[in-house]
């Protein structure tokens, strides 16, 4: 019997864990990207566009990781304003908003710390 | 014991038409006086150019309910999340005639008539429906006092201005009747049925 509630609660614990995996990279979305991106992702039409629903975000070939460092811009004419970089961020936090996007909002696997880390390196030798 | 439940029924049919009572939107705002007289709060005249290049004036405006908010397109706080909710109220009353939607800019240097006209058409649009408004800086400022609109200069802000939220409703004698606050979208639903509720309002009185 002590052996079944225990497991149940871990399987508990496991669950609510699953739901909420990246707190923090949730909470620094909020705080740093939820303005123009919008809180669930949507973005604002053609003038800052949507996460969620970005091809490019899920081909996987966008370094994202350096987007949030240090900015992005992609347009001739700028019509909102540019993507500016958040340098003080640190590569954990960049990585747990990278992974907070990649898990919640594209549903693709997360991406490992090397990897990030390796994303982040290929930027900052350009810059 | 069943009459004790007919009164219970009664009770809660007559609290929920409550809910949906027909007292009218309030004009918001203190009253002025203009010649000696004290009258309800209204919006002055304004003078702006729009995103076609044409000038808007309150003439323009006087046969229709707007919905009226104040921003600059470069401004990376709260307009974009302002914007996304005037876009929900544009898409509710794309087909209704008596709307339209105006967005007065605060920054008028950079967001002339030709940059506001390719936002809106970032945004994808109409032209006629939704005006981008462009005119005097610190005309704009009191016209968005005017609105109970907070906008100032502040060094402290990443461009240099600072200002508030809210999403104003006017109707066709300039009253400002309702208001929402842009940056909250659980404020939307209250005033998109409140945008209903003065529809309803100039219809019965027009019959």
């Amino acid at each position: 019997m002590k052996l079944k509630l225990s497991s149940i609660l871990l399987l508990f614990l496991v669950l609510s864990c699953n739901d909420h995996q990246y707190v923090q990279g949730e909470a620094l979305y909020q705080a740093y990207c939820s303005s123009c991106h919008m809180a669930d992702g949507t973005g604002l039409k053609n003038v800052y566009p949507s996460i969620i629903y970005s091809a490019t975000l899920k081909s996987g070939n966008f370094n994202l990781p350096c987007a949030i460092r240090y900015g992005h811009q992609k347009r001739e004419v700028q019509i909102g304003a540019a993507m500016e970089g958040y340098p003080k961020l640190s590569d954990v936090e960049i990585s747990n908003i990278t992974n907070f996007i990649y898990y919640d909002f594209l549903e693709q696997k997360p991406m490992s710390f090397t990897k990030i880390k390796k994303d982040l390196t290929a930027c900052s030798a350009g810059k | 014991m069943n009459k004790y439940i007919s009164f219970l029924l009664l009770i809660s049919i007559f609290i929920s038409c409550k809910s949906t009572d027909n007292t009218p939107l309030p004009i918001i705002g203190k009253k002025k006086m203009v010649d000696g007289k004290e009258v309800d709060h209204f919006i002055p005249d304004f003078s702006y150019t729009d995103q076609n290049g044409k000038t808007v004036t309150n003439k323009q405006l006087d046969d229709y309910v707007y919905v009226a908010d104040f921003f600059y397109t470069f401004c990376p706080t709260i307009c974009p999340t302002v914007m996304k909710q005037m876009l929900t109220i544009y898409d509710e009353f794309e087909s209704n005639p008596k709307v339209k939607l105006v967005s007065f800019t605060l920054d008028p240097k950079r967001d002339t008539p030709e940059h506001l006209k390719q936002y809106a058409e970032n945004l994808g649009v109409d032209h006629d429906k939704w005006l981008f408004l462009s005119g005097e800086k610190d005309a704009t400022y009191d016209l968005a006092e005017e609105h109970f609109v907070v906008a100032y200069d502040d060094p402290d802000s990443p461009d240099g201005f600072n200002h508030s939220g809210k999403i104003l409703l006017v109707d066709q004698n300039r009253h400002v009747r309702a208001f929402a606050e842009g940056t909250d979208p659980d404020d939307i639903p209250d005033f998109l049925d409140d945008i209903r509720k003065l529809l309803k309002e100039i219809e019965t009185k027009a019959k």
